[in-house]
């Protein structure tokens, strides 16, 4: 199966197991300084502000960049340390194989440990 | 007092044949080139026939001469005449034989059309005209424009040769426009060779050039929404 459509398959597992809505953007700009300030203009620009449990995950090919967008009721409920711990490990994965593949190892992540405990402290948890 | 009234009647017939050559020297009825310019050419073309014993006529007119040979070949004086007319930008240059005979007169047409097409593009009309005419000199190795005394002339009669603003203004304008069209071309490139790619849970979709700019120009227009104070960003690199 295209890798293409995989990450869709997952998105879309993700999305009814845990009723998070998540999006990926991969941006290409080579003239992009800060990836927050883009990728909170893609979270307005497809109103994933309107919906209170959206994730946007932001991704720069050229800056080799990420960020996770979400709205703070989300960091709040799984703990910014949940958030920090994911994005450590998301860095190695990108370092270790191709971003498509990266990507599938977070989102089957976000469809494993989100759902099970968004209200526990992820702190003791291994996400690996 | 032989002596004197022959002086005096070589004087007066001096004045006079000088006085016909001044007037017949730039012929401009209808005032293309400003009077400060007319004077000072026809002073300079005086002063060269008086060197040289070449008579040089120049006619600006925007009636068209060009078909007509307006000298006399049966002249014993070296002639030439320049014929200029500005509205449709011709140069004829017309010489007999006396005159051909020590120049080779038939370059010189080309060169001094040349050389009037481009003066017209960066000088105002006038001095366009009193730059061909001094060029024309030039190519004919006159001693007044070899020693400089043609350029003391032109400045006597406070003739200034300045390219006009408006070429230099208009060439800038022409660079800037070439830069944002190839500005806005690079972009175009750039958007269908790095497209972005958007994932959500039914489809994705490559965003190309004109989905980029909806996209900013979309989120200038969202800016002032109050959910983005909400956002928190959790950022990281590889």
């Amino acid at each position: 199966m295209d890798i293409g459509k995989k990450i869709i398959n997952v998105i879309n597992k993700t999305q009814k197991e845990t009723g998070y809505d998540i999006q990926v953007y991969v941006s290409q700009s080579l003239l992009e300084k800060d990836p927050v300030k883009s990728a909170k203009k893609v979270f307005s620009f497809y109103e994933m502000n309107l919906y209170p449990q959206s994730i946007l995950i932001y991704i720069n090919k050229r800056n080799r960049k990420f960020t996770f967008i979400c709205n703070e009721e989300i960091t709040k409920k799984v703990s910014r340390s949940y958030f920090n711990t994911l994005s450590e490990h998301f860095g190695e994965d990108l370092l270790s194989t191709r971003l498509e593949r990266a990507l599938l190892i977070l989102l089957t992540t976000l469809q494993i440990t989100l759902p099970k405990k968004p209200s526990l402290n992820y702190e003791q948890q291994d996400l690996a | 007092m032989r002596l004197y009234l022959v002086l005096l009647i070589q004087f007066t017939l001096f004045l006079t044949s000088s006085e016909a050559i001044a007037k017949s020297k730039v012929i401009n009825p209808e005032n293309i080139i400003q009077q400060n310019s007319q004077l000072a050419l026809e002073s300079i073309l005086i002063k060269h026939q008086q060197t040289t014993g070449e008579a040089i006529s120049v006619v600006i007119s925007n009636k068209d001469h060009s078909d007509k040979n307006l000298l006399n070949n049966s002249s014993t004086q070296k002639e030439a005449l320049l014929i200029l007319t500005p509205n449709n930008n011709k140069v004829k240059f017309h010489f007999n034989y006396l005159f051909e005979a020590n120049h080779k007169s038939n370059s010189i047409e080309k060169k001094i059309d040349d050389f009037y097409l481009d003066a017209i593009k960066n000088y105002r009309p006038s001095d366009a005209i009193v730059l061909t005419v001094t060029t024309l000199l030039k190519l004919i190795e006159s001693p007044l424009v070899l020693t400089g005394k043609a350029n003391e002339i032109l400045l006597k009669n406070n003739v200034k040769l300045t390219p006009q603003k408006n070429s230099l203004f208009g060439s800038i304008i022409s660079w800037l426009l070439f830069l944002i069209c190839s500005l806005f071309f690079a972009f175009v490139i750039y958007g269908v060779l790095f497209p972005q790619i958007h994932y959500n849970s039914n489809k994705f979709k490559k965003l190309y050039f004109y989905d980029y700019i909806k996209l900013h120009i979309g989120s200038l227009i969202a800016k002032s929404t109050p959910e983005e104070s909400n956002l928190e960003s959790h950022y990281g690199y590889w």
